[in-house]
């Protein structure tokens, strides 16, 4: 131990001849003088002496006639001592050890485990509400109280732990697990029209059916009634349930004009770099006004990593602006013609319910120099939606 | 009543030897040679040979000293 003491604060390597090393070693040990590391071989005697010691034992040394020099020094003192001239150099070496000790008080990253349908980064904005953010001062963090306040405001996590592991915010989390819709079996229901339109089919599971195939319907209308005769010629009320089908009309309408804009890339970009440490932005020279009129921008970010590996609180985000300028040109009618029935047969893809029929409305709208194709499209709609009935006691 | 001389006492030195490694000599008065294959000690009116090999001293105190190393011998001369 004393040995890495002196390593540290400073020691001697002393060097004599052979005899007078005896001599001297003995006369050190009788003033009770500290020195160590005794070594006699081909490059002499040689003894170590502390900071303290190493004068006294010249002086001795001196005193006793024995020719005695100084062949090493270790310890950070001669280290300091080499370099007294570069003040740069050490003021950069404490300051480098400041940094060190003092980004150690700061959360580097957070990380979140034990989530499967909430997204990590909608919890990690969510927490940094709370205080708990790369970059925040680990001292003046309440994790209780951040874990509580998070638990009220985010119902979907059912239990949150925040462990503060050196520069690491660990969050494990448990999401919430909602029980299934239960089918109040004592509540009523008749079922309604949720559209105009001519039912084709109805299917009554429960209840009674007050339309037939054919029948015009309005939104809203009674289709199935949950009020049955009864065989006694009394009315049960039934939980009414079923499906109805019907003929629903949808609209579709698109307007093409003749004059067309486009973007023509000029193949000018321009990357913009922010970069942030331990959540803290330093963009102190950087200007990020968009330099282009008319511009398309992509973003993304990069959390930096030393030699590849060694995960740092640096984030550099980028932003490049990819300059276009607008191109006018025109189209024919046929042009816009077929792009509007392109147009139209996407949304007849789109459509989930069953197409009956169609009937396309097209012209030309000279006043607005457009194109203009409206279609009124028949599907068979399921309209049955339950209604809850209202029982006043 | 029986009177102990304080020279019996005090007079040689006490040498403990723990295997062949480690050597704890108590009453020695000053180092006359120090090699690493040969330490002597001036042992009251004695001269001590401590033979081996790599031998280093640990300590040396005005009284006492601590030798390591591979011990062959320990002779009075």
């Amino acid at each position: 131990m004393y040995k890495l003491f002196h390593k540290i604060f400073g020691a001697y390597t002393l060097r004599t001849d052979s005899k007078s090393g005896i001599r001297l070693v003995n006369r050190l040990t009788k003033e009770k003088i500290l020195f160590w590391g005794l070594k006699n071989d081909a490059d002499g005697f040689r003894i170590k002496a502390s900071l303290f010691s190493c004068e006294p034992i010249i002086k001795i040394a001196a005193a006793e006639g024995i020719p005695i020099e100084i062949i090493r020094t270790t310890g950070v003192p001669f280290v300091f001592n080499k370099y007294k001239g570069r003040y740069g150099l050490i003021i950069g070496s404490i300051l480098g050890i400041f940094l060190i000790f003092f980004s150690e008080l700061f959360i580097w990253e957070v990380n979140v485990t034990g989530n499967h349908t909430v997204d990590s980064q909608t919890i990690i904005a969510a927490l940094e509400k709370y205080g708990v953010k790369r970059g925040a001062f680990i001292p003046d963090l309440n994790v209780v109280v951040a874990e509580d306040d998070f638990l009220i405001e985010n119902k979907d996590i059912s239990s949150i732990a925040i462990n503060i592991k050196g520069t690491y915010a660990q969050v494990d989390v448990l999401e919430r697990t909602y029980p299934p819709e239960i089918e109040d079996k004592n509540a009523y229901y008749n079922i309604v029209a949720s559209h105009d339109g001519i039912v084709e089919k109805v299917e009554a599971l429960n209840g009674h059916p007050e339309v037939k195939k054919g029948d015009a319907v309005v939104e809203g209308q009674l289709l199935i009634n949950a009020f049955m005769m009864g065989e006694l010629g009394t009315y049960r009320l039934a939980n009414a349930k079923g499906n109805v089908y019907a003929r629903v009309t949808e609209k579709f309408t698109i307007s093409i004009p003749l004059e067309q804009t486009e973007k023509v890339f000029t193949g000018r970009t321009k990357t913009v770099r922010h970069v942030k440490v331990l959540g803290q932005p330093i963009d102190w020279f950087f200007d990020d006004n968009p330099p282009y009129e008319y511009y398309d921008m992509t973003a993304s970010q990069e959390e930096k990593k030393l030699f590849g590996f060694i995960k740092i609180p640096v984030e550099v985000a980028e932003v490049t602006f990819i300059e276009y300028t607008i191109h006018r040109y025109a189209i024919t009618e046929e042009e816009a013609k077929r792009r509007a029935a392109e147009a139209f047969a996407q949304y007849l893809n789109r459509l989930t319910d069953e197409v009956k029929s169609y009937e396309c409305d097209e012209r030309f709208d000279s006043q607005k120099n457009a194109y203009t194709l409206t279609a009124t499209v028949i599907v068979l709609k399921n309209i049955a939606v339950r209604k809850p009935i209202q029982i006043i006691p | 009543m029986k009177y102990i001389k304080k020279e019996d006492i005090l007079e040689g030195a006490y040498i403990e030897l723990r295997g062949n490694n480690d050597l704890l000599i108590e009453g020695c008065d000053g180092l006359l040679g120090y090699e690493e294959d040969l330490i002597t000690l001036q042992v009251g009116k004695q001269v001590l040979n401590i033979k081996g090999k790599r031998l280093t001293m640990r300590y040396l105190s005005e009284k006492k000293i601590g030798i390591s190393g591979y011990i062959k011998g320990v002779e009075y001369v």
